[in-house]
């Protein structure tokens, strides 16, 4: 990373924090936050898409099925964000989705290290048994939506850790000729 | 004729592309309508009541009406996804080498001038104004993708029979 | 390339240049030990996790796709697997971003090979070996990037399969499925790759994943359109590429053992296989999903010794047994350094291409050591004697 890109990621990991903190204090008001970065999220995602049918996608061979996808996707947010209530449906496969995939994934890996005789096996799966729960959580607590609010600001301040821990981290190969 | 191979392949690629693309668009669109249905209920009972204003109805009846209002507006759709998907398909199967058509590239040409007409009266109601702009520019953005789908289809489904020949 | 190449006809190879039974054992299993040096290995080893030569397929899907992410996966893939053909390729209309990428698609005979074998010049049969790894994999791996980019990497429907000794060829349609526990389907040309993911970062569309395993079977011959290639379709005759990269290995490694003063792009040792070149055409045709036997017996047969079959294990404990300041003279303890100095050579000339997709190289003549620390290593060996 050059130094204008650490001192991105360190500048959004403190502002994730710090926001993250804002709503776990105030819920309700946090709830109102968490459905539309959730809702611009999917707005971003639209834009995005079709940003890279543009630089990229329409040089490669079968290209154009992106330019659909990002209309899909933008169209997607739009009508996301015009919600003036984001149906909580939204919020838990949001939540589902995310912990889910990454318990599943930290779970695998934990076996796979342990077959090999590694000792990170521990923490993959640990890592793993966490986010499966709070997949399982999102299930339960599908009426409380403080719960939500929780284990959405979780997910950014573990975030907003790995950015800033990224930042700091030396990255460059040293060479001798 | 390397040239020709090349631009054969190309237009293979395009038309089934093309094909995948209208039948992706036009299930969102279905879909968007029945998410619209769910979420902006009230919106819908709201746009009822002023169409029948002065009038005064118990409230189950724009409720009903709503419902009979989606019920038409859905079997209208899936008649449309119906002819799309077979558009779609056929011109998949044909850029895969699998089979070949005229009628479906008939169909997509007559689906060219409506969406055509369609981005036409969506462009002059943002021009004259409207209270939902966002929404409504990104309909338009769905037809003219939708329209480049039906548009592309064509073009490639007419370059493939004229170069496989 | 699999284990049947990298390791037993990487052994052949070595033998044929001239190395003994021992020396090439040391080679073919170092060439192999690139496919197995990963993360979760070194970390139960507790050696320098910058010498990873590949990453685990669970390792791959935890890693972060950020920035930092996507160096370290390009890292590793570049510098090993898919070493790019040409730095500096250009293409018409075109952003940055997209130049970068196209510009790590890999190939033989790039300049970048002749820098990898000059590297294991004078140094370790590890070095050898690894070497001897990129290079087999230089011809196995063409038209693929070691990055995960959809626009480079991602194939579509026109897949075939040619079939028969001689043109014209029997073209069969290739269906791919997504089950890898599912062997290969050879008979009916059904084959694994990984799912279609339609974001440029996507681990699945890391090097030639979405073509699955056909790229690595020596018997294939098929044709396709890369997804760079502007509909353009290439033919990838395995059986040819494969003969190639043998003759090239053992053209390498006379080099490497002094036998030829200069190691130059496009020349092999044709002459040296002659006696043995029906045998060896006859493996690589055969259709098998693993030509380890095969491989096996031509190789006992060149020296008339065993060859004892892979073992992850084998020099593992030797490792963990020595003291600290002995480890990097073990066995593993070479081939960590000859990766870490493959690895280093490779970013540097991404980097100094213009290209920061592998990330920093500091040079340390100019700047002095910064950067990771495990590459510490590469200065306590440069400063013992050069070379390791």
């Amino acid at each position: 990373m050059n130094k204008f890109q650490r001192v991105r990621s360190i500048i959004w990991g403190i502002l994730m924090i710090t926001f993250s903190i804002g709503m776990i204090i105030f819920p309700n008001d946090g709830y109102i936050f968490m459905t539309m970065f959730i809702s611009i999220f999917l707005l971003m995602l639209g834009v995005k898409k079709i940003g890279y049918y543009f630089s990229m996608a329409r040089h490669m061979v079968g290209g154009k099925k992106i330019l659909f996808e990002g209309v899909i996707l933008l169209d997607f947010g739009i009508f996301t964000c015009a919600l003036s209530d984001l149906p909580k449906i939204y919020v838990v496969l949001y939540l589902l989705g995310c912990n889910g995939f990454a318990g599943i994934a930290n779970v695998l890996k934990g076996m796979e290290a342990k077959k090999l005789g590694a000792p990170s096996w521990k923490l993959s799966t640990s890592q793993g048994a966490v986010s499966l729960m709070l997949a399982v959580f999102s299930l339960i607590f599908v009426k409380k939506t403080n719960v939500f609010v929780y284990m959405y600001c979780l997910g950014v301040i573990y975030s907003g850790i790995i950015r800033i821990i990224t930042a700091f981290r030396k990255t460059a190969i040293i060479y001798i000729q | 004729m390397k040239d020709r191979k090349r631009e054969l392949r190309k237009s293979r690629s395009n038309l089934v592309d093309m094909g995948e693309g209208v039948i992706a668009l036009s299930a969102w669109t279905i879909l968007k309508f029945i998410m619209f249905s769910i979420f902006k209920k009230a919106e819908l009972i709201n746009l009822v009541k002023d169409e029948l204003k002065g009038e005064e109805y118990p409230p189950f009846m724009y409720e009903l009406a709503v419902i009979f209002v989606d019920v038409i507006v859905l079997a209208l759709m899936t008649f449309i996804m119906v002819i799309t998907y077979w558009i779609g398909k056929s011109a998949i199967k044909e850029g895969k080498n699998l089979k070949k058509g005229i009628v479906y590239v008939v169909a997509s040409v007559i689906f060219v001038i409506i969406y055509a007409d369609s981005v036409y009266w969506g462009i002059m109601n943002l021009i004259n104004g409207t209270p939902s702009i966002f929404d409504d520019t990104a309909s338009i953005l769905v037809d003219i993708t939708t329209l480049f789908a039906f548009a592309g289809l064509t073009i490639s489904a007419i370059k493939v029979k004229y170069l496989g020949e | 390339m699999q284990e049947d190449f990298h390791y037993y006809a990487t052994y052949a190879a070595a033998y044929i240049a001239g190395y003994s039974h021992e020396e090439s054992m040391e080679i073919c299993y170092s060439a192999q030990f690139v496919d197995v040096c990963s993360y979760t290995l070194l970390t139960k080893l507790k050696a320098p996790l910058s010498a990873a030569t590949t990453q685990l397929q669970l390792e791959l899907m935890n890693e972060r796709t950020d920035i930092v992410g996507l160096q370290n996966i390009t890292r590793i893939w570049s510098s090993f697997h898919f070493l790019p053909r040409d730095l500096y390729a250009e293409k018409k209309k075109c952003g940055k971003r997209y130049r970068d990428k196209y510009r790590l698609i890999c190939g033989p005979n790039g300049d970048l090979l002749v820098d990898t074998v000059n590297i294991a010049k004078n140094s370790s049969l590890q070095a050898v070996g690894i070497a001897m790894h990129v290079l087999a994999d230089t011809w196995a791996h063409t038209y693929f990037a070691g990055t995960p980019s959809y626009v480079i990497n991602n194939t579509d429907f026109y897949f075939y399969e040619l079939l028969g000794e001689n043109e014209p060829y029997i073209e069969k349609s290739i269906k791919f499925r997504h089950s890898p526990t599912e062997p290969d389907d050879i008979e009916n040309s059904i084959y694994t790759n990984s799912l279609s993911q339609s974001t440029e970062n996507s681990i699945m569309n890391l090097g030639h994943g979405r073509a699955g395993h056909l790229p690595d079977y020596s018997f294939a011959k098929y044709k396709y359109l890369p997804a760079w290639k502007d509909y353009d379709e290439v033919i990838k005759d395995n059986p040819a590429d494969y003969m190639k990269a043998f003759c090239q290995m053992i053209y390498a490694m006379k080099y490497l053992r002094g036998e030829i003063s200069t190691f130059e792009k496009e020349t092999y040792a044709e002459d040296e296989i002659s006696q043995w070149k029906a045998d060896i055409d006859q493996i690589l045709r055969k259709r098998q999903l693993n030509a380890c036997e095969d491989w096996k017996k031509f190789g006992e047969r060149l020296s008339g010794r065993e060859i004892e079959d892979f073992s992850i294990d084998k020099y593992q404990q030797q490792y963990i047994d020595a003291p600290k300041k002995d480890k990097d003279y073990t066995y593993l303890g070479r081939f960590f350094i000859a990766a870490m100095r493959q690895k280093s050579m490779v970013t540097n000339k991404i980097y100094t291409s213009g290209n920061l997709i592998a990330g920093f190289s500091v040079d340390f003549a100019k700047r002095g050591f910064k950067g990771i620390r495990d590459y510490i290593k590469l200065l306590e060996a440069f400063k013992r004697n050069g070379n390791e």
